[in-house]
């Protein structure tokens, strides 16, 4: 086993087949993967290459046809959907593409939820001081709507950062923001990265983007194939 | 924080929000609806039950009452004393009473000090015209009577009457004598006197028809010890209202199971829109779910969350339903107030809580299966928006849906037949339409494919014709309220109608008892000259069933029966009475005789008696057999004279009897009934137009009543239609969009529009009119008995009315469609 502390996310001989008509369409396979704390990785690929179904697997949002993912030392296929839920809850976050917040909550609501899930009593402090880290500090109190993608995304992000998460997944993070505001979200992201030292894994196709990690990965016809490490990172 | 806070702040953050977003409105107001009526209903009910129970007592005139056809042993007078009950003693037989030369049969009661304990006595006093509630009898030397006896002796307040060789003053008009019961013999006029007046009378001597009667009043564990330690004889019995005013209740009870069915149609509707409001809830919260599932909630925890919601949205409902039910009860009361009786007691506590519960069973019954899914969703959602959560079981949402409302609906109308039938035959009616509607669809869209159409009906069928199945759900839910309307529109207007029917212009208001054979032709003639149209005559026999199969039946397990030590009032079997109709064995067999009867069915199955059975009766101490050789079914409603016992005509002839007729008297011919009293002052004469005129009086009110209801079940079928076209606007609204990107004009989407929903709107009134005739036709024949008309003119006025209706409120709805930019509603999504 390669297991050690250093070791965020590990996966080995991941497989993830469909069945797609009457053919099994094979999306991943044999996919060996290991992540140590702390790195910020880039899985980068065409549309199609599986790159998303390969951070469901990773995250534990999907179950794999085959093979094994050790999320924060635990064996993924060892643990039920509540268990995997719990783990998420304890240490793993995301930002998405389309942001995802809830329409339902304001700004500070949204940031205070993950805090909240894992039962923390100081979630509206923290939840503020997140917010004034993303530049929101006004706009605590604005439903979703009432914010610009770029503002959403950075909602998003100061989610995501809520009760520092172990490990970070981040799918497109830019990918419906304009160029410019693309390259803020950008910035944000890697320095709140750096500053709480969280492990960072970014699907993307964006070639630029992903350069901005210390390591790239390139999904093609379901293999995972290493890039070349990028050590200014 | 406990996980349950975090779980309910979080439900009820998401809650506000929603409702202020109007997301919930739709389920509210279905939940509002549903528990409004159905607490309302609930709390009529119960406040109508309550006093009934109470006004029973009442008009029993106390809380037990005793009857003998002896003097009242000393011995329960003491026990009473003993127990500290209130007693009362009464007596009563019918007695000829005289004022100068004239003389009229009246019934003699006489009281004591006590009378009376409940209910009370009303009186006119000379010189008032406001009659008083008395708390005491007349004093010795007075006597109170009925205005019809004043009528009839031509006397007034303040003159004398001879009763039993004592002359006594008129001192009181009784208006209101809450005791004073419906028996036939009873209802010549009452004149009542002092107990000590009539106490040790020679009247009462043996061969007197006297009544003594002890009343009780006090608690319910003292009644039950005297009850206990008092042994009855063969003449005496408790007696209870059971055998009071049947036709009355019938009709009430009636009135009221049609109030429940119609009540629970408009739960059903109310249901039915939760079910789809909810649905549509639960699949725009897919999303949020699956997010809250990646940010590590636990299945049970998102349960929760949505729970409380749906909880929170309950209670809501329940407080704003049950302050409308008061209103809507009480506007029930208003509207039959004078048929029932007056004051009625507050509801009880079980009524608000069945009524409120019963609407709680539509939320969660219905409501919380759409729900489930919601926790069931993949967390990989976030990253896959077309995964959709594996959905319940249909057989287990169906299943709890049609459990939960036949269980309503018995609560409600207290009839499991009916229950079973209309849910029974709705789901029956349902699948068949369904069948029919997805097979019809299929066909015109095969007669359809590759035919030149105009580009707004191309476009509208395009979108009914694209996934029949689904089309036709949405057909069957426009249809369904649609439906509901027509099937309790109907039922009201032909229950009513049967109801009238039952009491025709004309129906026999006068009934004429004890005439005597010699009295027959002459009283046929009296009648003919006053230009009234004479009825048949019945023979009229009073007698006792003594014994069942030669065993007598103090001996069988009946004895206790009210049926039994009374007399049954029996007659001849020549012909079979209007309303009567024969239900085992042959009529032919009881009129042919020798020595046969015909019972009663209800009577029958009460005492065990089943065809060929030998029963024993006594009339005028002789005893005679008779085989029961057929059942009969009675229409206890009918205003027409009713038997329980028909003997074959050879057995009548050896016992002696009166004769019974009923006839219709025009309010113009007053005078010629007093003349007829005059003339026959042997035969009792019972004027039954109060009774007529207090159940006409009942139809028309019920009928309001019932109207009521129906505005409700009215809104019941507005929010489904309006929770239909919500949840499917979303989906046009995207399309439209698409089609106006490709350069569609305004007008041909808003043409495309209204055919679409017109065309939806004409196959729901189809349907709704196939699905209310079959509905209609099993309930009239198999259930209620009544003779089926149909919905007749509504083939014509109901397709142009329903798809005009829905063409306009489809349009409004999607005026988003043609007003919004296109690129608004496809950036929205």
């Amino acid at each position: 086993m390669l297991s050690n502390a250093d070791t965020s996310l590990r996966a080995e001989q991941l497989t993830r087949t469909v069945v797609s008509g009457a053919e099994p369409l094979t999306i991943l396979q044999g996919v060996d993967l290991e992540i140590k704390a702390g790195e910020t990785v880039a899985i980068t690929g065409a549309s199609g290459s599986g790159k998303s179904t390969l951070l469901g697997l990773l995250a534990g949002l999907d179950q794999a046809t085959s093979g094994e993912v050790t999320l924060l030392g635990e064996p993924l296929s060892k643990l039920d959907e509540d268990q995997r839920a719990a783990l998420r809850a304890r240490g793993v976050a995301f930002v998405f593409q389309s942001f995802h917040l809830l329409p339902g909550l304001t700004a500070l609501e949204n940031v205070m939820l993950p805090l909240e899930i894992r039962g923390q009593s100081q979630a509206s402090q923290e939840a503020q001081q997140l917010l004034s880290m993303v530049g929101l500090e006004a706009r605590g109190h604005h439903y979703p709507n009432q914010l610009s993608g770029g503002e959403q995304q950075r909602v998003a992000l100061a989610r995501a950062f809520a009760g520092r998460p172990a490990l970070l997944f981040a799918d497109e993070p830019t990918g419906n923001l304009d160029r410019r505001t693309g390259a803020q979200i950008e910035d944000l992201l890697f320095r709140l990265n750096e500053e709480s030292g969280t492990t960072l894994v970014l699907v993307t196709h964006d070639e630029r983007l992903a350069s901005r990690c210390q390591r790239q990965l390139r999904m093609a016809d379901g293999r995972l194939s290493e890039g070349q490490e990028t050590a200014s990172a | 924080m406990s996980p349950w806070i975090t779980d309910l702040r979080l439900s009820l953050r998401l809650l506000w929000r929603e409702a202020r977003s109007g997301e919930l409105t739709l389920v509210l107001l279905s939940l509002v609806l549903a528990i409004t009526v159905s607490t309302a209903i609930s709390l009529f009910s119960s406040r109508l039950d309550r006093a009934m129970t109470d006004n029973a007592s009442d008009m029993l005139g106390a809380d037990v009452r005793v009857r003998s056809s002896t003097p009242l042993p000393d011995e329960w007078l003491d026990r009473a004393a003993a127990l500290q009950l209130q007693t009362a003693r009464t007596l009563s037989f019918p007695s000829m009473v005289l004022a100068g030369d004239d003389m009229a049969l009246a019934a003699l009661k006489a009281v004591d000090d006590g009378y009376p304990l409940r209910g009370g006595v009303e009186i006119l006093r000379p010189g008032s015209e406001q009659s008083e509630s008395v708390q005491q009898g007349p004093a010795p030397g007075e006597a109170w009577v009925e205005p019809r006896l004043l009528a009839l002796l031509g006397v007034g307040l303040g003159d004398t009457l001879d009763v039993g060789g004592s002359s006594l003053t008129i001192t009181g008009v009784i208006t209101r004598e809450a005791d004073r019961g419906g028996n036939f013999y009873s209802l010549s006029p009452r004149v009542m006197v002092h107990w000590q007046q009539l106490e040790g009378s020679p009247m009462l001597g043996p061969g007197s028809r006297v009544r003594y009667r002890l009343l009780l009043q006090g608690d319910e564990p003292a009644l039950q010890a005297f009850r206990d330690a008092t042994t009855l004889d063969a003449n005496q019995r408790f007696e209870s209202l059971q055998d009071g005013n049947r036709a009355m209740s019938r009709s009430l009870d009636r009135a009221r199971r049609y109030l429940g069915l119609a009540a629970v149609l408009a739960v059903v509707l109310s249901a039915v829109a939760i079910t789809i409001s909810v649905r549509r809830y639960a699949v725009r919260h897919f999303d949020i779910s699956a997010l809250l599932r990646t940010f590590g909630l636990s299945r049970t925890r998102v349960h929760r969350v949505f729970a409380w919601q749906l909880m929170v949205v309950g209670l809501l409902a329940a407080l704003a339903g049950g302050a409308a039910a008061m209103g809507l009860q009480a506007g029930l009361v208003a509207m039959l107030a004078g048929l029932i009786p007056e004051g009625l007691p507050p509801a009880s506590l079980m009524a608000w809580i069945s009524g409120i519960a019963a609407g709680l069973v539509c939320l969660f019954g219905f409501g919380l299966p759409q729900l489930w899914p919601l926790a069931r969703i993949s967390p990989l959602r976030v990253l896959r928006r077309d995964l959709e959560p594996t959905a319940l079981s249909g057989w287990l949402v169906y299943g709890l849906a049609l459990m939960s409302v036949t269980a309503l609906l018995w609560l409600f109308t207290g009839d499991a037949l009916l229950s079973i039938a209309v849910m029974g035959g709705g789901v029956l009616v349902i699948t068949l339409l369904a069948a029919l509607l997805v097979s019809g669809l299929r066909l015109c869209q095969r007669q359809l494919r590759g035919r030149a159409l105009p580009p707004s009906f191309r476009l509208a069928w395009q979108h009914l014709g694209r996934d029949p199945v689904a089309t036709s759900a949405q057909i069957l839910a426009f249809a369904l309220p649609v439906m509901v309307m027509l099937v309790i529109g109907l039922l009201r207007t032909d229950l009513l109608a049967d109801w009238q029917k039952s009491l025709p212009q004309g129906t026999p208001n006068i009934f004429a008892m004890n005439i005597q054979g010699y009295e027959q032709e002459a009283l046929t003639q009296s009648l003919q000259d006053a230009g009234i149209a004479p009825q048949p005559m019945y023979a009229m026999v009073p007698m006792r069933l003594v014994a069942v199969n030669a065993v007598p039946v103090s001996e069988l397990p009946i004895r206790r029966d009210r049926a039994i030590d009374r007399d049954l009032i029996s007659t001849t079997a020549e012909h079979l009475p209007a309303n009567n109709e024969v239900v085992e064995g042959r009529w032919e067999d009881t009129v042919a005789g020798p020595a046969q009867v015909s019972v009663e069915v209800e009577l029958a199955e009460r005492l065990n008696l089943s065809l060929g059975d030998e029963l024993t009766f006594r009339v005028a101490g002789q005893e005679f057999g008779a085989r029961i050789s057929s059942l009969r079914q009675v229409d206890w409603t009918s205003m027409t004279p009713n038997f329980y016992m028909m003997l074959s005509p050879d057995l009548l002839s050896s016992v002696p009897s009166g004769y019974l007729t009923s006839f219709y008297l025009p309010d113009s011919s007053e005078q010629a009934l007093t003349e007829l009293i005059r003339s026959y002052p042997g035969v009792t004469f019972l004027d039954t137009r109060f009774l007529l005129s207090q159940l006409q009086a009942l139809v028309a009110r019920i009928s309001l009543a019932v109207e009521l209801i129906l505005a409700f079940v009215l809104v019941g079928a507005v929010l489904v239609m309006l929770s239909i076209l919500l949840t499917t606007t979303r989906e046009r609204l995207m399309q439209g969009a698409v089609l106006r990107t490709l350069g569609a004009a305004r007008s041909q989407l808003q043409r495309a529009q209204w055919t679409e929903f017109a065309l939806l709107g004409l196959m729901s009134a189809l349907a709704s009119l196939v699905g209310a005739e079959l509905l209609i036709a099993g309930l009239y024949t198999l259930v209620l008995d009544i003779s089926y008309q149909g919905p007749g003119l509504y083939w014509l006025v109901l397709p142009p009315v329903v798809a005009l209706t829905l063409a306009i409120l489809g349009s409004l709805m999607l005026r988003p469609v043609v007003t919004v930019p296109p690129l608004e509603v496809l950036r929205r999504g």
